[in-house]
């Protein structure tokens, strides 16, 4: 059984994690690949202060172990959060499911390859909150070889229950949302249940938090490390082992987690061949009414629309109507007022705090701030949704199509470009009209708002599509791999938040009035529009059309 | 009418798919484009419908070069991908706007043509559903009527028997035959030899990026000097096995 695994396991990650196989073309992904590493070296460096800083702070009231309890149980939090989309997309809707179904292993073989997918791309996310953590801790401790050793079984073993938790979550919503009939429609909701999950238990804990805070100021203990582990408890025993390393005790609470950690994902195997294969199977057959339309609904079905309508009615259907993108380029642009609510909702006298907070916005002095830090804000979920910057790779293998149909690479560059500009200012004013209602910004603010923030997600769409189009991921098997796998969206996003935080910088750092960031927003980055506008039309096209699959 | 001269397409600078090829469908006949599996056909015919750029050489539909006038050349034809997974997420009878849109076809023929076509193929029950829930047949189908409702003159199809139930196959052969009889042109591959003798007018065989031959059946078994009875898969094998 476990060789089984491991030939599983060890197929899929060679098919889910692959380079281009043209040498040049690989070169290139991995300059690009550095390019990003090095742009996000001021960020690691901030990081690493922050959490220096913090532990100094720590150690003068003897808490310093808070620390690693605290970022044990955030990185398990965030793991669980992430492990909902990643359980659902490897487990279900990645198109090797139909082709591991008929092999004969049981579903606690395909789950368990499938878990170790999900683990890496986990991996990936604990690097960036919990490796800086463990290393800070360690250096600043003087921790021994035991405790490098315990930092490393703590990290690889950190993510299992938080996606084991995820999984089994999905699973049982997958099962029982898989009798419908519609699947593609279930999926979606499947996903929504997923994510105000996730949403509801980010909110549950925070108001533990807060309740326990309180409490902590009160008694002076140490009830932070036990108030941060409570949701996953084992995060308690893993800092408790690092924390104790130099003595027995700390062998003894990293066994514990281990043990736990093993429990869990036997656990986890169990409901699994219980419930996996009544969830899957036939998640990826489309219904159909077989209804034959009347003369009348024809009639009215049959209508003739402009070209460039047509095309971009098509890609936000096929937008809308195929999960992973539904759930990565649409329901975001929905669920960014709701993030930045989460906040203010949990606070125990929210209204007050909120009734406060939007007092500060209605003065006249931080007007100019609260625009610029609006535009910020959108163009940076401007750039999250991915719209523009996979509008060529999510044609993957179909792209030949774009190539024989008659129409002009401009028509359909343009298209693809009003696709995502519609996508993001429904993010736009979902984030502005949520301002209005909570924080009660003037409607004035509202319309610069508006105005200057479109200029920005032009700016967004058009560098998305820019980059896009000259390194497209086409060579994809699940639909997921064009929007979620894609360094396209982390370079395009590393363009708006370089771009959105210079105007911020810039804004504080001359301390700039209202009028001139509105005048200067408009300028700046109407001229830069008009350029890459100018750079699309022309020599978009042609990289374009030398486009081969 | 379809002319093609000295068009040659490498992948990766090194290997040749299609060399040097020349080529001429008239109008009013069906051409039939032979070669075992990798033989360069489904390159030649990407390079024919504009999706891959040719290295070199000259093609020209209906007198329009593609390379040239590419939006005004590819309103010539109508192309049937040898794959018709595309647009899955889209119901049938949106995909059929979607075609006559980009295609300018007006309203009052495009509702006849679909009608018409969805009644030929049977697929009137099917046209309101996601084509990713249609059978492979059925997707073939629903990309045929696709490429039938602009009525283009030139019809280049990519092994567009595959997946057809017979009743279809005969129906799409028929409509092939009906096409070239009223003086348009229709350029299909193949590895179905028996279709190629039954419907072709002429026929063209490629081998390694380089066509074998190119004329009337009847030709080629002259030009083989084979045996009258000799079967044509034979010709075929003995032909393309020549190194």
């Amino acid at each position: 059984m476990n060789k089984k695994l491991f030939i599983l396991t060890s197929t899929l990650l060679k098919n889910s994690i692959s380079f281009s196989a043209d040498a040049k073309k690989r070169n290139k992904q991995i300059i690009l690949f550095i390019f990003v590493a090095v742009c996000f070296i001021p960020t690691v460096y901030a990081i690493v202060k922050f959490i220096s800083d913090t532990f100094e702070a720590l150690v003068s009231v003897g808490e310093e172990g808070s620390l690693l309890s605290l970022g044990i149980a955030l990185s398990a939090f965030i793991i669980f959060f992430f492990g909902i989309f990643y359980s659902m997309n490897t487990f279900y809707f990645s198109e090797d499911v139909e082709n591991l179904l008929p092999l004969p292993l049981k579903p606690s073989q395909i789950l368990g390859a499938k878990f170790f997918i999900v683990a890496i791309y986990e991996y990936m996310t604990g690097a960036l909150i919990l490796l800086p953590i463990l290393i800070v801790y360690g250096v600043k401790s003087g921790g021994g070889i035991l405790y490098w050793l315990y930092s490393v079984l703590v990290f690889l073993s950190l993510p299992i229950i938080p996606i084991a938790l995820a999984s089994l979550l999905v699973m049982l919503i997958m099962r029982f949302t898989n009798v419908a009939k519609n699947k593609d429609r279930f999926r979606m909701i499947s996903a929504v249940i997923g994510i105000l999950f996730g949403v509801g238990i980010n909110i549950l804990i925070q108001k533990m938090a807060i309740g326990q805070g309180t409490q902590q100021i009160q008694f002076g203990n140490n009830s932070l490390v036990s108030t941060a582990s409570y949701f996953f408890p084992t995060a308690k025993f893993g800092a408790l082992g690092l924390i104790n390393s130099a003595n027995l005790a700390g062998l003894g609470y990293i066994i514990l987690f281990l043990g736990l950690s093993f429990v869990v994902f036997w656990i986890f195997s169990l409901v699994g061949d219980l419930l996996y294969y009544k969830g899957v199977t036939g998640v990826s057959v489309a219904s159909s009414s077989k209804k034959k339309l009347s003369a009348s609904q024809l009639e009215k079905q049959v209508v003739q629309s402009p070209v460039v309508k047509t095309y971009v009615l098509k890609e936000l259907r096929i937008l809308f109507r195929t999960p992973s993108y539904f759930i990565n380029c649409i329901i975001m642009n929905f669920l960014w007022p709701v993030f930045l609510l989460i906040p203010f909702v949990t606070r125990s006298k929210a209204m007050s705090g909120l009734g406060q907070f939007s007092d500060i916005l209605q003065k006249p002095d931080v007007a100019a701030y609260l625009l610029v830090i609006a535009f910020g804000v959108i163009l940076f979920v401007s750039g999250t949704n991915a719209i523009a910057a996979t509008s060529i790779s999510r044609e993957g293998d179909n792209i030949f199509v774009n190539k024989y149909i008659p129409l002009s690479y401009k028509t359909q560059i343009l298209a693809k470009i009003i696709a995502g500009v519609i996508m993001s200012s429904v993010g736009m004013f979902s984030i502005s009209i949520a301002a209005v209602l909570l924080l009660k910004i003037p409607l004035y603010m509202f319309l610069l708002i508006i105005i200057t923030s479109f200029i920005g997600i032009l700016f967004s769409s058009f560098g998305g599509i820019i980059i896009d189009l000259y390194n497209p991921k086409l060579h994809w098997d699940n639909e997921q791999k064009a929007v979620k796998q894609n360094f396209n969206v982390v370079y395009s996003m590393l363009v708006n938040i370089v771009f959105g935080g210079l105007a911020i910088f810039l804004t504080f750092y001359f301390k700039l009035g209202l009028l001139e960031v509105f005048v200067g927003l408009i300028i700046l980055y109407g001229v830069l529009d008009l350029m890459l506008y100018k750079y699309l039309m022309k020599k978009g096209c042609e990289i374009f059309s030398r486009i081969e699959y | 009418m379809i002319e093609i001269s000295k068009i040659s397409k490498s992948y990766n600078k090194t290997t040749k798919a299609v060399d040097n090829i020349d080529l001429t469908v008239n109008d009013g006949e069906i051409f039939g484009f032979l070669g075992p599996n990798g033989a360069g056909k489904t390159t030649t015919i990407k390079v024919i419908t504009g999706i891959l750029n040719a290295d070199s050489g000259i093609i020209k539909v209906n007198g329009l070069d593609i390379a040239k006038e590419p939006l005004k050349a590819k309103k010539q034809f109508g192309f049937v991908p040898d794959n018709p997974n595309m647009f899955l997420r889209l119901k049938g009878i949106e995909y059929l706007n979607f075609m006559a849109d980009i295609y300018d076809v007006p309203l009052k023929e495009r509702k006849d043509k679909i009608e018409m076509l969805s009644k030929r193929f049977e697929m009137t029950n099917s046209l309101g559903d996601q084509i990713q829930s249609y059978s492979h047949g059925m997707r073939q189908k629903m990309i045929i009527m696709g490429v039938l409702i602009h009525d283009p003159s030139v019809w280049i199809l990519d092994e567009p028997m595959t997946g057809l139930d017979p009743k279809s196959a005969f129906l799409l052969k028929e409509m092939m035959r009906e096409h070239a009889d009223k003086n348009k042109t229709v350029f299909f591959s193949t590895h179905v030899l028996d279709v190629a003798e039954k419907i072709c007018d002429r026929v063209a065989v490629i081998n390694k990026g380089k066509i074998l031959f190119c004329g009337k059946l009847d030709e080629m078994k002259e030009h083989f000097k084979t045996s009258e009875d000799e079967s044509l898969e034979k010709m075929f094998l003995e032909m393309t096995d020549n190194e």
